[in-house]
């Protein structure tokens, strides 16, 4: 599958999808949400604001200095699902339905989430390195 | 004279609106009409919410932008789940916001 994964720096965020329309949107962390369609399959996921500390060196190969970078891979955010989205249960939930007295950004359980998501994101970018796909 | 604000439809914001389409159109609309608006600090943005019809029913719309001097600079647009808003002001994490 095609999937596309952009970086503007003017606003420091990251989103990494499928050409797909997102029916529903959850903030899974606070600056994260991911995308869902009909069918409540990932098909998205953005990070709003603080990309580069929320995702650290995950990103690197899109920081070309540019203000706006885009990257085509082949692959899927099947794999990236189905690691992150059992901590939710059956569906993806706001993290204050998941973590209800949670108010900084760090709770540990919380803090798993994003580091599967940042391990998840650059196995997915590793394809740019490997040459698959450059914008 | 109030100074005129330029609004910057940054990358970022074009691409989440392409992924979320019934949302075009509406970004100017909060903009000049939030029912409120919030700061978030935790990701340290402006959140303006406004309830609108979305998809069929009554949703509430929230718009992330940045504003500095006389620019705004929009970075994504999504519908809120019922109760989002309120756990989020219950929680400290927004607070409101006066320009």
């Amino acid at each position: 599958m095609r999937l596309e994964a952009t970086y503007d720096c003017q606003v420091d965020a990251f989103s990494i999808g499928h050409a797909a329309i997102q029916v529903d949107v959850v903030e899974i962390y606070p600056g994260i949400n991911v995308g869902l369609d009909s069918n409540d399959i990932l098909v998205g996921v953005e990070v709003w604001a603080q990309a580069r500390k929320l995702l650290g060196p995950s990103i690197s190969s899109l920081l070309n200095g540019g203000e706006f970078c885009k990257v085509i891979l082949d692959g899927s955010l099947a794999d990236l699902d189905a690691r992150v989205r059992p901590v939710y249960g059956k569906g993806y939930m706001d993290y204050l339905d998941v973590w209800p007295d949670w108010t900084d950004d760090s709770h540990p359980e919380a803090l798993k989430v994003l580091n599967t998501l940042r391990d998840g994101i650059a196995a997915l970018l590793e394809r740019v390195n490997d040459g698959a796909a450059a914008g | 004279m109030t100074p005129e604000i330029e609004i910057i439809y940054t990358e970022h914001y074009i691409k989440s609106i392409g992924e979320r389409p019934y949302l075009e159109g509406l970004a100017e609309v909060l903009l000049q009409s939030a029912d409120a608006r919030y700061y978030d600090t935790l990701r340290s943005r402006i959140v303006a919410v406004k309830r609108v019809e979305v998809l069929g029913s009554e949703r509430d719309v929230a718009l992330v932008y940045d504003m500095a001097d006389n620019f705004i600079w929009l970075i994504t647009m999504l519908l809120l789940k019922e109760g989002q808003q309120r756990n989020r002001l219950r929680r400290g994490r927004w607070v409101p916001y006066e320009a």
